[in-house]
């Protein structure tokens, strides 16, 4: 399995809220009211998320008269594989600390000696 | 690229009167600080005889550059910084001047500032947000480049004239060096960047990372030089001349970097990058409206 280096917690934070609306398109400011970051922590995140191909973009299609019309970011297929990724890197540490509390519980020390 | 029609790109605003006053006071202002320059100049040479005519023509023609720059800077800001309100103003003018993906995200972050009504405190908010981000991330890595190629350059042309003046005449290298060749550099990076990305932005990108390379290369090497210009002759490395009292090492090198940053060098390059990138663009744009 290739090695996944562990992205920011904001970086995550977005990818998170990007993954919970599925195929549904966020908008820009909506990320940053949802997840309490600033402009200045998100907007850095989606390019570069865009730069890797993580996240798709497009603008919107039927814009109010008088408004210019907003960009909109999803997840990628990439960007899916991605978080699923991230979610068993995160799972793997929690298992293995739980199995190495279990070997120290005195009881299960106890059962371990009595296997040897 | 996103899908589909990409905004159009922020058109800058015409030159209004308001901004043409305010273009104008910016360079009385710079003229006027010149005058004060001047004038502690001669009072400090003690020689503070010299008539006023004479301390205006010497502010206009060291300070030219300065006001005609301050000037340029006002208008292109102005014509920038488009907008219905401060915060998009603001951001107009830091998402500017962009081109491709660059500018596509520009006009994300002012598409999406323009559908906040929230209050006009949340607009700032995001908008200043946007606008760091949009200053931060769009230089690429050819100013760089740019910045790599003069510091060496610089460097080795403050040694060379140095010792080629050390072996000589010794009357001095550094001002041959810090006076002209910088100022002649920024222009014509500042011009082709511009001119070849239509854009004033770029234009000042690469000429203020020349300006940084240009700066490090002449100290890098102006600081040893000055030490070793007194220890050998005991004058100073800009000028040739000799100071009143026995010049040390650390003497030399102080002047080198004083004249470096303060008198003869920084100050004098200031204008350049603003003015070479304004050239190129405006000319691209009269050759573009020509054809």
């Amino acid at each position: 399995m290739s090695r996944v280096r562990r992205p920011s917690r904001q970086t995550v934070a977005v990818l998170d809220a990007l993954a919970a609306k599925a195929s549904d398109w966020s908008h820009g400011y909506d990320l940053c009211r949802a997840l309490g970051l600033k402009a200045g922590t998100v907007y850095p995140i989606l390019i570069r998320l865009a730069e890797r191909g993580y996240v798709e973009t497009a603008w919107e299609q039927d814009a109010p008269q008088g408004r210019p019309p907003r960009h909109l970011y999803r997840l990628s297929a990439t960007g899916a594989e991605q978080v699923r990724e991230l979610r068993r890197a995160e799972a793997q540490p929690t298992l293995r600390r739980s199995r190495v509390a279990g070997r120290r519980a005195p009881g299960n020390g106890a059962a371990a000696g009595a296997q040897a | 690229m996103s899908a589909g029609a990409t905004p159009t790109a922020a058109l800058p605003g015409p030159v209004t009167r308001r901004t043409a006053w305010l273009a104008v006071a910016a360079a009385l202002v710079a003229l006027g600080a010149w005058i004060l320059v001047v004038r502690a100049g001669l009072a400090a040479d003690d020689d503070p005889g010299i008539p006023p005519v004479e301390v205006l023509v010497g502010a206009v023609f060291f300070g030219w550059p300065h006001a005609l720059a301050a000037a340029t800077a006002v208008v292109a800001t102005a014509c920038a910084a488009v907008g219905v309100d401060a915060p998009a103003r603001l951001l107009a003018f830091a998402t500017s001047g962009r081109r491709g993906r660059r500018d596509e995200w520009g006009a994300a972050m002012r598409a999406e500032l323009a559908s906040i009504t929230a209050s006009p405190r949340e607009r700032l908010r995001f908008a200043a947000g946007c606008s760091l981000t949009a200053l931060r991330r769009g230089w690429g890595r050819s100013p760089w480049i740019v910045a790599a190629a003069c510091a060496p350059l610089f460097a080795a042309l403050t040694v060379a004239l140095s010792r080629a003046s050390l072996h000589g005449s010794r009357t001095g290298s550094l001002w041959a060096v810090i006076y002209g060749p910088p100022q002649i550099t920024l222009l014509i990076v500042g011009f082709v960047a511009a001119w070849a990305e239509r854009s004033m932005r770029t234009g000042l990108e690469h000429a203020v990372a020349a300006l940084a390379g240009i700066l490090i290369g002449v100290l890098a090497a102006a600081i040893p030089e000055g030490a070793l210009w007194a220890r050998e002759a005991g004058v100073f490395l800009l000028d040739g001349d000799a100071p009143s009292t026995p010049l040390t090492a650390a003497g030399g090198a102080l002047d080198a970097l004083k004249a470096t940053t303060l008198s003869w060098g920084l100050p004098h390059w200031l204008p350049w990058p603003v003015l070479g990138a304004a050239a190129g663009a405006w000319l691209r744009g009269r050759a573009r409206a020509v054809t």
